[in-house]
Protein backbone atom coordinates (compact mmCIF):
# COMPACT_ATOMS: atom_id res chain seq x y z
CA UNK A 1 0.00 0.00 0.00
CA UNK A 2 1.48 3.34 -1.10
CA UNK A 3 1.99 6.27 1.26
CA UNK A 4 -0.48 8.26 -0.87
CA UNK A 5 -3.24 5.68 -0.29
CA UNK A 6 -2.53 5.63 3.45
CA UNK A 7 -2.71 9.44 3.69
CA UNK A 8 -5.98 9.52 1.70
CA UNK A 9 -7.37 6.81 4.02
CA UNK A 10 -6.32 8.77 7.15
CA UNK A 11 -7.97 12.00 5.94
CA UNK A 12 -11.14 10.10 4.90
CA UNK A 13 -11.41 8.34 8.27
CA UNK A 14 -10.90 11.66 10.14
CA UNK A 15 -13.60 13.45 8.10
CA UNK A 16 -16.05 10.52 8.41
CA UNK A 17 -15.43 10.31 12.18
CA UNK A 18 -16.22 14.03 12.54
CA UNK A 19 -19.36 13.72 10.42
CA UNK A 20 -20.68 10.88 12.54
CA UNK A 21 -19.61 11.95 16.05
CA UNK A 22 -19.31 15.75 15.80
CA UNK A 23 -21.41 17.03 12.89
CA UNK A 24 -21.77 20.46 14.52
CA UNK A 25 -18.00 20.86 14.59
CA UNK A 26 -17.55 20.04 10.92
CA UNK A 27 -20.46 22.27 9.88
CA UNK A 28 -19.13 25.17 11.98
CA UNK A 29 -15.67 24.68 10.45
CA UNK A 30 -17.17 24.57 6.95
CA UNK A 31 -19.18 27.76 7.59
CA UNK A 32 -15.98 29.42 8.89
CA UNK A 33 -14.06 28.37 5.78
CA UNK A 34 -16.86 29.79 3.59
CA UNK A 35 -16.64 33.08 5.48
CA UNK A 36 -12.85 33.11 5.10
CA UNK A 37 -13.20 32.53 1.33
CA UNK A 38 -15.69 35.38 1.16
CA UNK A 39 -13.42 37.72 3.14
CA UNK A 40 -10.44 36.90 0.93
CA UNK A 41 -12.54 37.74 -2.14
CA UNK A 42 -10.69 37.51 -5.45
CA UNK A 43 -7.28 37.62 -3.75
CA UNK A 44 -7.38 33.88 -3.20
CA UNK B 1 -9.65 41.54 3.29
CA UNK B 2 -8.50 45.11 3.91
CA UNK B 3 -11.27 46.45 1.68
CA UNK B 4 -13.82 44.29 3.52
CA UNK B 5 -12.71 45.49 6.96
CA UNK B 6 -12.74 49.11 5.73
CA UNK B 7 -16.24 48.67 4.22
CA UNK B 8 -17.46 47.00 7.44
CA UNK B 9 -16.05 49.85 9.57
CA UNK B 10 -17.63 52.50 7.31
CA UNK B 11 -20.94 50.59 7.49
CA UNK B 12 -20.85 50.18 11.27
CA UNK B 13 -19.77 53.75 11.99
CA UNK B 14 -21.68 55.64 9.31
CA UNK B 15 -24.68 53.63 8.24
CA UNK B 16 -25.64 51.26 11.03
CA UNK B 17 -26.55 53.90 13.70
CA UNK B 18 -29.07 55.27 11.20
CA UNK B 19 -30.55 51.89 10.20
CA UNK B 20 -30.25 49.95 13.50
CA UNK B 21 -33.03 51.72 15.47
CA UNK B 22 -35.44 51.24 12.58
CA UNK B 23 -34.54 47.55 12.11
CA UNK B 24 -34.63 46.90 15.85
CA UNK B 25 -38.03 48.62 16.25
CA UNK B 26 -39.45 46.76 13.25
CA UNK B 27 -38.11 43.42 14.54
CA UNK B 28 -39.73 43.98 17.92
CA UNK B 29 -43.01 45.01 16.21
CA UNK B 30 -42.80 41.91 14.01
CA UNK B 31 -42.44 39.56 16.99
CA UNK B 32 -45.59 41.12 18.46
CA UNK B 33 -47.64 41.45 15.30
CA UNK B 34 -47.06 38.02 13.73
CA UNK B 35 -48.59 36.06 16.68
CA UNK B 36 -51.50 38.57 16.73
CA UNK B 37 -51.98 38.14 12.99
CA UNK B 38 -51.89 34.36 13.45
CA UNK B 39 -54.63 34.61 16.11
CA UNK B 40 -56.61 36.78 13.68
CA UNK B 41 -56.32 34.12 10.97
CA UNK B 42 -57.45 31.47 13.49
CA UNK B 43 -60.53 33.60 14.33
CA UNK B 44 -61.37 34.09 10.66
CA UNK B 45 -61.18 30.42 9.76
CA UNK B 46 -63.32 29.43 12.76
CA UNK B 47 -66.24 28.95 10.38
CA UNK B 48 -64.49 26.00 8.72
CA UNK B 49 -64.03 23.05 11.12
CA UNK B 50 -61.49 21.30 8.87
CA UNK B 51 -59.30 24.46 8.78
CA UNK B 52 -59.50 24.69 12.56
CA UNK B 53 -58.24 21.11 12.90
CA UNK B 54 -55.40 21.87 10.45
CA UNK B 55 -54.31 25.01 12.36
CA UNK B 56 -54.36 23.14 15.67
CA UNK B 57 -51.74 20.80 14.25
CA UNK B 58 -49.47 23.53 12.87
CA UNK B 59 -46.20 24.10 14.80
CA UNK B 60 -46.88 27.85 15.53
CA UNK B 61 -50.17 26.93 17.24
CA UNK B 62 -48.36 24.39 19.39
CA UNK B 63 -45.53 26.82 20.10
CA UNK B 64 -47.90 29.58 21.21
CA UNK B 65 -49.95 27.34 23.46
CA UNK B 66 -46.83 26.10 25.21
CA UNK B 67 -45.68 29.42 26.78
CA UNK B 68 -42.89 28.95 29.32
CA UNK B 69 -41.27 25.83 27.88
CA UNK B 70 -40.96 27.48 24.48
CA UNK B 71 -39.40 30.62 26.01
CA UNK B 72 -36.76 28.53 27.83
CA UNK B 73 -35.97 26.57 24.66
CA UNK B 74 -35.72 29.83 22.70
CA UNK B 75 -33.25 31.31 25.21
CA UNK B 76 -31.01 28.21 25.07
CA UNK B 77 -31.29 28.06 21.27
CA UNK B 78 -30.34 31.75 21.02
CA UNK B 79 -27.22 31.31 23.18
CA UNK B 80 -26.29 28.16 21.26
CA UNK B 81 -26.76 29.94 17.95
CA UNK B 82 -24.84 33.00 19.22
CA UNK B 83 -21.93 30.79 20.30
CA UNK B 84 -21.85 29.04 16.91
CA UNK B 85 -22.04 32.42 15.13
CA UNK B 86 -19.08 33.79 17.14
CA UNK B 87 -17.07 30.63 16.42
CA UNK B 88 -17.81 30.90 12.69
CA UNK B 89 -16.80 34.59 12.77
CA UNK B 90 -13.46 33.78 14.44
CA UNK B 91 -12.69 30.85 12.12
CA UNK B 92 -13.53 33.07 9.14
CA UNK B 93 -11.39 36.00 10.33
CA UNK B 94 -8.36 33.88 11.25
CA UNK B 95 -8.70 31.83 8.04
CA UNK B 96 -8.91 34.98 5.92
CA UNK B 97 -5.99 36.68 7.72
CA UNK B 98 -3.49 33.88 7.04
CA UNK B 99 -4.92 31.15 4.78
CA UNK B 100 -1.47 29.94 3.63
CA UNK B 101 -0.66 28.43 7.03
CA UNK B 102 -3.80 26.25 7.14
CA UNK B 103 -3.51 25.35 3.48
CA UNK B 104 0.10 24.20 3.91
CA UNK B 105 -0.83 22.35 7.10
CA UNK B 106 -3.53 20.42 5.25
CA UNK B 107 -1.24 19.69 2.28
CA UNK B 108 1.42 18.31 4.66
CA UNK B 109 -1.05 15.54 5.54
CA UNK B 110 -0.98 14.39 1.92
CA UNK B 111 1.97 12.23 0.79
CA UNK B 112 4.53 14.29 -1.25
CA UNK B 113 3.73 12.73 -4.69
CA UNK B 114 0.09 13.78 -4.38
CA UNK B 115 0.62 17.32 -3.02
CA UNK B 116 0.67 19.17 -6.36
CA UNK B 117 -2.59 17.54 -7.42
CA UNK B 118 -4.13 18.10 -3.97
CA UNK B 119 -3.26 21.80 -4.28
CA UNK B 120 -4.97 21.91 -7.69
CA UNK B 121 -8.08 20.18 -6.30
CA UNK B 122 -8.16 22.61 -3.33
CA UNK B 123 -7.89 25.61 -5.71
CA UNK B 124 -10.75 24.29 -7.86
CA UNK B 125 -12.94 23.67 -4.78
CA UNK B 126 -12.19 27.14 -3.35
CA UNK B 127 -12.89 28.73 -6.75
CA UNK B 128 -16.23 26.94 -7.05
CA UNK B 129 -17.28 27.91 -3.51
CA UNK B 130 -16.14 31.53 -3.92
CA UNK B 131 -18.01 31.84 -7.24
CA UNK B 132 -21.15 30.36 -5.72
CA UNK B 133 -20.94 32.61 -2.64
CA UNK B 134 -20.51 35.78 -4.70
CA UNK B 135 -23.46 34.89 -6.93
CA UNK B 136 -25.53 34.02 -3.87
CA UNK B 137 -24.80 37.33 -2.12
CA UNK B 138 -25.75 39.31 -5.23
CA UNK B 139 -29.06 37.45 -5.64
CA UNK B 140 -29.78 37.76 -1.88
CA UNK B 141 -29.31 41.54 -2.06
CA UNK B 142 -31.57 41.81 -5.12
CA UNK B 143 -34.26 39.64 -3.45
CA UNK B 144 -34.11 41.81 -0.30
CA UNK B 145 -34.37 45.12 -2.16
CA UNK B 146 -37.16 43.94 -4.52
CA UNK B 147 -39.20 42.40 -1.67
CA UNK B 148 -38.82 45.57 0.42
CA UNK B 149 -39.83 47.78 -2.55
CA UNK B 150 -42.83 45.58 -3.42
CA UNK B 151 -44.13 45.43 0.15
CA UNK B 152 -43.50 49.16 0.67
CA UNK B 153 -45.51 49.99 -2.46
CA UNK B 154 -48.35 47.79 -1.18
CA UNK B 155 -48.25 49.64 2.15
CA UNK B 156 -47.46 46.53 4.21
CA UNK B 157 -46.15 47.45 7.69
CA UNK B 158 -42.56 46.48 8.61
CA UNK B 159 -41.54 46.24 4.93
CA UNK B 160 -37.86 46.89 5.77
CA UNK B 161 -37.48 44.03 8.23
CA UNK B 162 -39.53 41.69 5.98
CA UNK B 163 -37.17 42.55 3.09
CA UNK B 164 -34.19 41.82 5.36
CA UNK B 165 -35.69 38.44 6.34
CA UNK B 166 -36.35 37.64 2.65
CA UNK B 167 -32.71 38.49 1.81
CA UNK B 168 -31.29 36.34 4.64
CA UNK B 169 -33.58 33.37 3.93
CA UNK B 170 -32.73 33.54 0.21
CA UNK B 171 -29.46 31.85 1.29
CA UNK B 172 -31.51 28.64 1.58
CA UNK B 173 -32.76 27.84 -1.94
CA UNK B 174 -36.30 26.45 -2.44
CA UNK B 175 -37.24 26.41 1.26
CA UNK B 176 -36.07 29.90 2.33
CA UNK B 177 -38.43 31.98 0.14
CA UNK B 178 -41.45 29.99 1.40
CA UNK B 179 -40.43 30.59 5.03
CA UNK B 180 -39.83 34.30 4.29
CA UNK B 181 -43.33 34.77 2.84
CA UNK B 182 -45.16 33.43 5.93
CA UNK B 183 -44.83 36.52 8.24
CA UNK B 184 -45.67 38.92 5.38
CA UNK B 185 -48.78 36.94 4.42
CA UNK B 186 -49.91 36.81 8.06
CA UNK B 187 -49.50 40.59 8.40
CA UNK B 188 -51.39 41.13 5.13
CA UNK B 189 -54.45 39.24 6.45
CA UNK B 190 -55.37 42.22 8.64
CA UNK B 191 -55.61 44.37 5.49
CA UNK B 192 -57.93 42.03 3.61
CA UNK B 193 -57.63 39.03 1.32
CA UNK B 194 -56.87 41.12 -1.78
CA UNK B 195 -53.70 42.39 -0.01
CA UNK B 196 -52.80 38.77 0.82
CA UNK B 197 -53.09 38.02 -2.91
CA UNK B 198 -50.83 40.96 -3.87
CA UNK B 199 -48.25 40.12 -1.18
CA UNK B 200 -48.23 36.53 -2.48
CA UNK B 201 -47.75 37.89 -5.99
CA UNK B 202 -44.77 40.02 -4.84
CA UNK B 203 -43.06 36.98 -3.26
CA UNK B 204 -43.80 34.65 -6.21
CA UNK B 205 -42.71 37.39 -8.65
CA UNK B 206 -39.43 38.11 -6.84
CA UNK B 207 -38.73 34.38 -6.48
CA UNK B 208 -39.40 33.76 -10.20
CA UNK B 209 -37.19 36.70 -11.17
CA UNK B 210 -34.45 35.43 -8.84
CA UNK B 211 -34.60 31.84 -10.12
CA UNK B 212 -34.89 32.48 -13.86
CA UNK B 213 -33.15 35.83 -14.43
CA UNK B 214 -30.86 36.99 -11.60
CA UNK B 215 -29.23 33.71 -10.51
CA UNK B 216 -28.50 32.46 -14.08
CA UNK B 217 -27.05 35.91 -14.89
CA UNK B 218 -24.74 36.16 -11.89
CA UNK B 219 -23.71 32.50 -11.70
CA UNK B 220 -20.90 31.54 -14.02
CA UNK B 221 -21.24 28.20 -15.84
CA UNK B 222 -18.76 26.54 -13.45
CA UNK B 223 -20.80 27.29 -10.34
CA UNK B 224 -24.29 26.62 -11.68
CA UNK B 225 -25.70 23.74 -9.68
CA UNK B 226 -28.27 21.27 -11.03
CA UNK B 227 -31.52 21.94 -9.07
CA UNK B 228 -32.09 18.22 -8.38
CA UNK B 229 -28.66 17.94 -6.76
CA UNK B 230 -29.45 20.91 -4.49
CA UNK B 231 -32.87 19.50 -3.51
CA UNK B 232 -31.27 16.09 -2.90
CA UNK B 233 -28.69 17.60 -0.53
CA UNK B 234 -31.36 19.68 1.22
CA UNK B 235 -33.42 16.52 1.80
CA UNK B 236 -30.35 14.67 3.03
CA UNK B 237 -29.24 17.49 5.38
CA UNK B 238 -32.64 18.85 6.38
CA UNK B 239 -34.81 15.77 6.64
CA UNK B 240 -32.66 12.66 6.99
CA UNK B 241 -29.94 14.29 9.12
CA UNK B 242 -32.22 17.01 10.51
CA UNK B 243 -31.74 15.82 14.07
CA UNK B 244 -27.96 15.92 13.68
CA UNK B 245 -27.43 19.04 11.56
CA UNK B 246 -30.43 21.31 12.30
CA UNK B 247 -30.81 24.70 10.62
CA UNK B 248 -27.05 25.10 10.04
CA UNK B 249 -27.15 21.87 8.00
CA UNK B 250 -30.01 23.18 5.87
CA UNK B 251 -28.13 26.46 5.29
CA UNK B 252 -24.95 24.65 4.28
CA UNK B 253 -26.64 22.01 2.09
CA UNK B 254 -26.08 23.99 -1.15
CA UNK B 255 -22.39 24.87 -0.61
CA UNK B 256 -21.84 21.22 0.38
CA UNK B 257 -23.46 20.20 -2.92
CA UNK B 258 -21.12 22.62 -4.76
CA UNK B 259 -18.08 21.25 -2.90
CA UNK B 260 -19.11 17.63 -3.51
CA UNK B 261 -19.62 18.34 -7.22
CA UNK B 262 -16.16 19.91 -7.54
CA UNK B 263 -14.41 17.10 -5.60
CA UNK B 264 -16.29 14.37 -7.50
CA UNK B 265 -15.33 15.91 -10.85
CA UNK B 266 -11.63 16.22 -9.90
CA UNK B 267 -11.00 13.14 -7.77
CA UNK B 268 -13.46 10.55 -9.09
CA UNK B 269 -14.11 11.48 -12.73
CA UNK B 270 -10.71 12.93 -13.76
CA UNK B 271 -8.30 11.08 -11.45
CA UNK B 272 -10.02 7.74 -11.26
CA UNK B 273 -12.40 7.02 -14.18
CA UNK B 274 -10.62 8.92 -16.96
CA UNK B 275 -7.11 7.97 -15.87
CA UNK B 276 -8.07 4.27 -15.83
CA UNK B 277 -9.47 4.71 -19.34
CA UNK B 278 -6.20 6.36 -20.47
CA UNK B 279 -4.17 3.54 -18.92
CA UNK B 280 -6.35 0.93 -20.65
CA UNK B 281 -5.75 2.64 -24.03
CA UNK B 282 -1.98 2.50 -23.51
Amino acid sequence: MSRLSISVAVVSVAVTWMFVFAPDVILTLFAGVLLALLLRGGGG
Amino acid sequence: MGVFVLALTVFVVGFWPWVAPSVSRQLSDLTEQVPEAFQGVCAQVGDFPWMERLLDNLPPARLMSDGGAVATTAVFATFGALGTFILILFIGLYGAADPGRYREGFLMLIAPPGRARAEEVLDNAAGTLRGWLTAQLISMSVVGVLTWAGLWLLGIPLALVLGLIAALLAFIPNIGPVLAAVPALLLAVSQGWSTVFWVGTVYVGVQTLESYVITPLVQLEKVSLPPLLVIGFQMLFGVLFGVLFGILGLMLATPTAALTMSLTRDLYVEDWLERRQDQAKK
